[in-house]
């Protein structure tokens, strides 16, 4: 937003402020996916360098070829399992059965999976809220023509690879009815290791949670009364934010560092940030604090839940979950 | 002796009976442009040579007309204004009443004006037919002894006391500085006690010792009557304060000149100052125009035919504003005080100006005053603004103004404290101002063949934006550091001699952009030299040819300090946003454009054809470019008050030097923008102040510039990012309307409709055009402002524009992106839907206390009147399920204050 419209804009915030909608993406009420992890989040392929990659041609959207010491490479690399846990988050359903599918599919942009010719159905099933787990090879399928899956994922990729191989892999949940569905979209990196010092993406894991200072220990359940606000911060993981490196689009290196990111939710009352972290154009890195605050208009004592997903920003992605017995 | 009525002939008939000698020309034979007010309009103008009166019509021979009988005998006087035209020999061809007073006086001016004799006018030192304003003045009188008649002793008349006593001192303009020339003082209606003021209102009266009835007479200002008793040999001095009939209103612009651009609206000051809902701001007053798209909320863009704002150029004197509004959606940088008139072109503009697919807006500025020194100050909600002109010497003038805002300081007070303890700064602060020093003949002073005129103006604008929110509950400190800065300055040389005309402006700039932002900062400096060159040649009174140069020369350096950029410089990953080093990052882009035009005008009876052409050829970072824009206009005038007028031509517009560094952050293959323009209409005059134009038009883009993000990959596995391309393509095409009521004593106003389709479409992605996010179907403005008795003046503006296209909204199932935590919403076909119609009322109220020297102008501006519940924006819940609207601005008030003196 160009400074120019400045105070237009802040009008037209403090204008939205009074007309805008009710539903707070921090409270969880209904049929929602909040976070999907795979193990590993990423596959680095050895001795797969950019020399490689050139041999793919321009992004001309046309046909292309893989050379077979890169196909081969790719196909050892996408054959390896990967555990894909997705966590369904469903209180209005009071463990109502959900049906599923899984999906993978050749374009990030197709967000349903459903460009004709483009993708895969691994498997569906039925479950409930909570935890799904299933194993998958996504990259190791191939299209209902006999292509390779991987191949076309490239041919649609404007930057042929270099930031890696992206396969969509899609979990498509409904209730039964119908009434409530969620396509949820996560990328599966099969990524070349341009560079010798390159390591394979571990997945973020919350060192732990701490409330108004103290810590929190998973398995203790709080209790608070009336219109109490927690303030919540997750312990320090700064030195656990890992250091990587990616081509640049002139294949030099490209030195970053994790900034790790936390949404934030609750079955109950609202979060004041749905986000906290990751880094921004200033160069800061957001802090983690966070403040839950109680439904006033609830008469009923509740049991809360409130979810924690970090997010490495590399496709890695884990949670952790606290619970509060709250009474009004 | 009793007193009965009859004119009171002037023994000098010229200094006396005319009082105030307005020069308006106009067209009596097809062919010539004609000049509002006099001669302020010689240099050469939108394309069009304007004429100049080189020798004025004198009268020759006056005639007394007949004292109405009904109107002497109830003791009746009045003063008629008639507007009079004079052919090439001096003989009065036709006299009009425009504004009749009755009482027989009307009749009995026309028949007396009509048997006057004057000396022929010259225009450009041939004789030609003029119209000129004239006022006869019936004033009550004793009449004078009949020649012939003996007297009997007794009743011999009385030749009146001895004038031994003196009455001097100036006629002056009540409420500002002006003086008053050429009006009549006189005592107790004697015909040997009258003096005129001269052209500084001075003026000395003998008067006999004893009472004085004084009275003066001036036309166009309300008779003054005061009683003075001198003593024997006294004289004092005195300045009379004469109430002028038009107070505030400024000089009214005909623009009865033939232009040969289809449309073009000409905006005087007054209406560029008193139109409601526009803040006094000349740019926003152009949105009230037809082919001129509404703007979301307060904001001033000009959406020109469906054309992007930074497709339509503004300039100033002829070159160009780089940055046209200050910061947070302000005011323009034009100065409504500093503006002498506002052209504007929504396409289809003559050959002298380019670089741009869109339409233009010339803006005049203003001379220094010739007689004394003037002034203003204003104070409103958002700013302070003060104007100040003056003559220096004969011959040299100096005009400026300054304005500078205070949000600054008042932004704080309204803010919201945070509860937590953290603090919130938001510092707007702009500034502009305008000085301008003119040296040469006064405006409305005859030009001598050979003369020069040279002016020097300097303008410039500064804008900073502070934001800085720290502390408290925030997980993130936001400072943000904007400051943008130009200035001009530019030089002007007119000559003319015989049938040639020439105007040489050179002109250098500086402009300066800076942004910090946490650790990262960017400055980018601009050095501009140009020089504009217009030349005008009456080959002869069927042929005008019109050459010129257009070139300037740019040097851009940009510095930055930034982290990496992800997704311009390495691909991006979905919800990523690592910790990244800090690059620097220096470019230079030097920018050489030389354009060449040329028009000619062939007049044959009714028909005129004017066929143009501008040839640029540039040199931006190294590459070439070159444009070649060959135009058409075409008019037919079947009748003296209507013209047919038609256009079609090509328009061109260089991509900024900003856009083609080096990719990733630029996109050096850029080529021009083009447009293709087309245009028919038809203008009827009514009267001298009614008119109505009615026009329809195509237009069609090529090689828009959007924003595509493309990214390469070379054949050596690299990737080339360039953020911007020339796939865009757009077409506009509807017929607009404007019947308008033009500057008058006590009315301003018009009736603006414009119906029009404005689509575009990208190749790449499109399979068929769409409509543009500024598609307004019907738009329709009607503005009116009437000047009320006691000093007040009530304007209004009502507005009725169809709403926003938008994409409707189809809910079916949440779409969610796991790495980025987020939602996509599903649509049905682009902009097949519109947000509600806006509509809205905004009045102003002024008031007017006219003191001696200054007058005081008290003004209410308030923004939708009946608070209409606009729709500005759509947005929509996180999930997108929902739509939410955006209101428009509810009713806002401002207040403002001015002083001019």
């Amino acid at each position: 937003m160009s400074a120019r419209a400045l105070v237009p804009a802040v009008v037209a915030l403090a204008l939205v402020a009074c007309v805008g909608p009710d539903d707070n993406p921090t409270t969880v009420k209904d049929l929602r996916v909040l976070g999907i992890r795979f193990e590993t989040p990423e596959v680095l392929i050895n001795e797969c360098n950019v020399g490689l990659l050139s041999a793919l041609g321009s992004a001309d959207g046309g046909t292309i070829t893989i050379p077979p010491e890169l196909l081969q490479k790719l196909a050892v690399a996408a054959s390896r399992p990967i555990k894909m846990t997705s966590l369904i988050a469903d209180p209005a359903g009071a463990g109502r059965p959900l049906k599923y599918r899984v999906v993978v599919c050749a374009n990030p942009n197709d967000r349903r999976c459903t460009n004709e010719g483009d993708f895969v159905e691994l498997l569906r099933g039925e479950t409930m809220a909570g935890e799904l787990s299933v194993t998958v090879a996504p990259g190791a399928v191939l299209l209902p023509d006999g292509t390779p899956l991987l191949q076309e994922v490239i041919t649609q990729d404007l930057y042929k690879g270099l930031g890696g191989f992206r396969v969509p892999v899609l979990l498509d949940v409904q209730t039964l009815d119908g009434a409530e569905h969620v396509y949820a979209q996560k990328l599966m990196v099969y990524m070349c290791r341009f560079f010798p010092e390159m390591e394979e993406n571990q997945t973020p894991v919350l060192p732990g949670m701490t409330i108004a200072g103290a810590p929190w220990p998973a398995d203790e359940v709080k209790d608070f009364t009336g219109t109490q606000e927690i303030t919540l911060e997750p312990e320090d993981f700064t030195a656990l934010q890992e250091p990587y490196i990616l081509p640049s689009f002139q294949l030099q290196p490209v030195y970053l560092v994790e900034a790790w990111k936390v949404a934030w939710y609750t079955t109950l009352g609202t979060m004041d940030n749905l986000s906290t972290g990751g880094s921004d154009f200033s160069g800061q890195v957001g802090r983690h604090r966070n403040t839950w605050k109680p439904d006033a208009t609830a008469t009923e004592p509740k049991d809360v839940t409130l979810t924690f997903v970090v997010r490495d920003g590399r496709g890695g992605e884990s949670w952790a979950q606290r619970k509060i017995r709250w009474t009004p | 002796m009793g007193q009965s009525g009859y004119v009171r002939p002037s023994p000098e008939p010229l200094r006396s009976t005319v009082l105030r000698f307005f020069v308006a020309f106009v067209l009596l034979s097809a062919g010539l442009a004609v000049a509002e007010e006099g001669v302020r309009r010689e240099v050469v103008d939108a394309g069009v040579h304007i004429p100049v009166l080189t020798k004025a019509p004198e009268l020759l021979e006056f005639v007394q007309a007949d004292y109405p009988p009904e109107a002497k005998a109830r003791d009746l006087a009045a003063s008629v204004r008639l507007v009079v035209t004079i052919d090439e020999k001096g003989e009065v061809l036709d006299a009009q009443v425009p504004e009749p007073v009755g009482n027989g006086f009307d009749e009995a001016a026309v028949a007396a004006v009509k048997r006057f004799r004057f000396s022929p006018a010259e225009v450009d030192f041939k004789p030609s037919p003029v119209q000129i304003e004239y006022v006869y003045h019936f004033v009550l009188a004793a009449p004078e002894p009949d020649a012939g008649v003996e007297v009997a002793p007794d009743e011999a008349p009385d030749a009146g006391p001895q004038l031994d006593a003196k009455l001097t001192g100036k006629t002056l303009v009540r409420g500002s500085r002006g003086f008053v020339p050429e009006a009549l003082v006189l005592c107790d209606e004697r015909p040997d006690v009258v003096a005129t003021s001269d052209a500084e209102g001075r003026f000395a009266l003998d008067v006999a010792a004893g009472p004085c009835h004084v009275r003066v007479v001036a036309a166009g200002f309300f008779v003054f009557q005061t009683d003075e008793t001198f003593a024997p040999r006294e004289t004092r001095e005195v300045n009379l304060y004469l109430i002028e009939k038009v107070e505030g209103m400024q000089t009214v612009v005909r623009g009865k000149r033939d232009k040969k651009e289809v449309v073009s609206v000409t905006i005087s000051r007054d209406e560029a100052q008193k139109v409601p809902g526009t803040f006094g701001d000349p740019v926003r007053v152009i949105q009230n125009f037809p082919g001129v798209a509404r703007a979301p909320f307060i904001l001033g863009q000009l959406i020109v035919r469906g054309a992007n704002p930074s497709q339509t150029l503004t300039f100033f004197d002829g070159v160009q504003i780089p940055i046209l509004f200050h910061v947070g959606g302000g005011p323009s940088v034009v100065n409504a005080e500093f503006l002498d008139r506002l052209d504007f072109f929504p396409g289809g503009f003559g050959a002298r100006y380019g670089r741009a697919v869109g339409g233009v807006v010339d803006v005049q500025s203003r001379r220094g005053a010739s007689d004394t020194w003037h002034g203003s100050a204003k104070i409103d909600l958002l700013d302070t603004a003060l104007f100040f002109q003056a003559p220096i010497t004969e011959n040299v003038s100096i005009a400026a103004a300054a304005r500078r805002s205070y949000i600054d300081a008042l932004l704080p007070l309204v803010l919201p404290k945070d509860p937590n303890g953290g603090s919130l700064l938001v510092l707007p602060v702009y500034w502009d101002y305008q000085v301008r020093l003119d040296v040469g003949a006064k405006p409305g002073a005859p030009r001598k063949d050979g003369a020069s005129d040279f002016s020097l103006f300097v303008f410039g604008s500064d804008d900073k934006l502070q934001v800085v929110a720290t502390g408290g509950a925030r997980n993130r400190d936001v400072t943000v550091d904007f400051h943008t800065t130009f200035h001009r300055l530019v030089g002007g040389w007119t000559y003319r001699r015989g049938n040639v005309t020439t105007k040489l402006t050179p002109y250098v700039g500086y402009d300066l952009a800076k942004v910090n932002f946490g650790i990262s900062n960017l400055t980018a400096n601009q050095w501009t030299a140009g020089l504009r060159e217009d030349l005008a040649f009456d080959i002869s009174k069927h042929v005008t040819l019109r050459l010129g140069a257009d070139i300037y020369d740019q040097a851009l350096i940009g510095e930055a300090e930034l982290p990496v950029i992800s997704g311009t410089q390495f691909v991006e990953f979905p919800g990523s946003d690592p910790q990244v080093g800090i690059q620097r990052v220096t470019k230079t882009l030097n920018t050489f454009d030389g354009a060449l035009f040329a028009e000619a005008d062939f007049k044959f009876g009714p028909f005129t054809l004017t066929p143009g052409m501008r040839a640029s050829y540039a040199l931006i970072g190294g590459r070439v470019r070159y444009a070649a824009d060959p135009r058409l206009w075409v008019r037919f005038q079947p009748w003296d008050h209507t013209a047919i007028k038609g256009s079609i031509g090509l328009y061109t517009q260089p991509p900024s030097a900003a856009s083609l560094v080096d990719p990733p952050f630029g996109s050096p293959n850029l080529v021009h923008e083009k447009a293709f323009q087309s245009a028919l209409g038809v203008s009827h005059r009514f009267t001298d102040f009614i008119n109505l134009d009615v026009t329809g038009f195509f237009n069609r883009r090529y090689d828009n510039i959007i924003n595509q993000n493309q990214a390469v990959v070379q054949p050596d596995g690299t990737v080339v990012t360039y953020r911007e391309s020339n796939n865009g393509l757009g077409r506009a095409y509807g017929l607009e309307v404007l019947a308008r009521h033009e500057v008058s004593k006590y009315f301003f106003g018009w009736i603006a409709y414009t119906l029009s389709r404005s689509e575009e479409y990208r190749a790449g992605r499109d399979t068929a055009y769409r409509v543009t996010q500024f598609d307004q179907t019907h738009i329709l403005t009607v503005v009116a402002s009437v000047r009320l008795p006691y000093g007040f003046e009530l304007g209004a503006r009502f507005r009725y524009v169809t709403g926003q296209p938008k994409s409707p909204l189809i809910h079916d199932a949440d779409v969610y992106q796991a790495d980025s935590n987020s939602f996509s919403g599903s649509f049905g076909p682009s902009r097949s839907a519109r947000s509600k119609d806006f509509n809205q009322l905004d009045i102003r109220l002024d008031k007017y206390f006219v003191f001696e020297r200054w007058t005081l102008d008290v003004y209410l501006d308030v923004q939708n009147v009946y608070w209409a519940k606009n729709v500005e924006a759509t947005f929509y819940d996180y999930r997108f399920r929902q739509e939410f609207e955006v209101p428009g601005i509810p009713i806002l008030p401002v207040l403002g204050v001015k002083a001019s003196f």
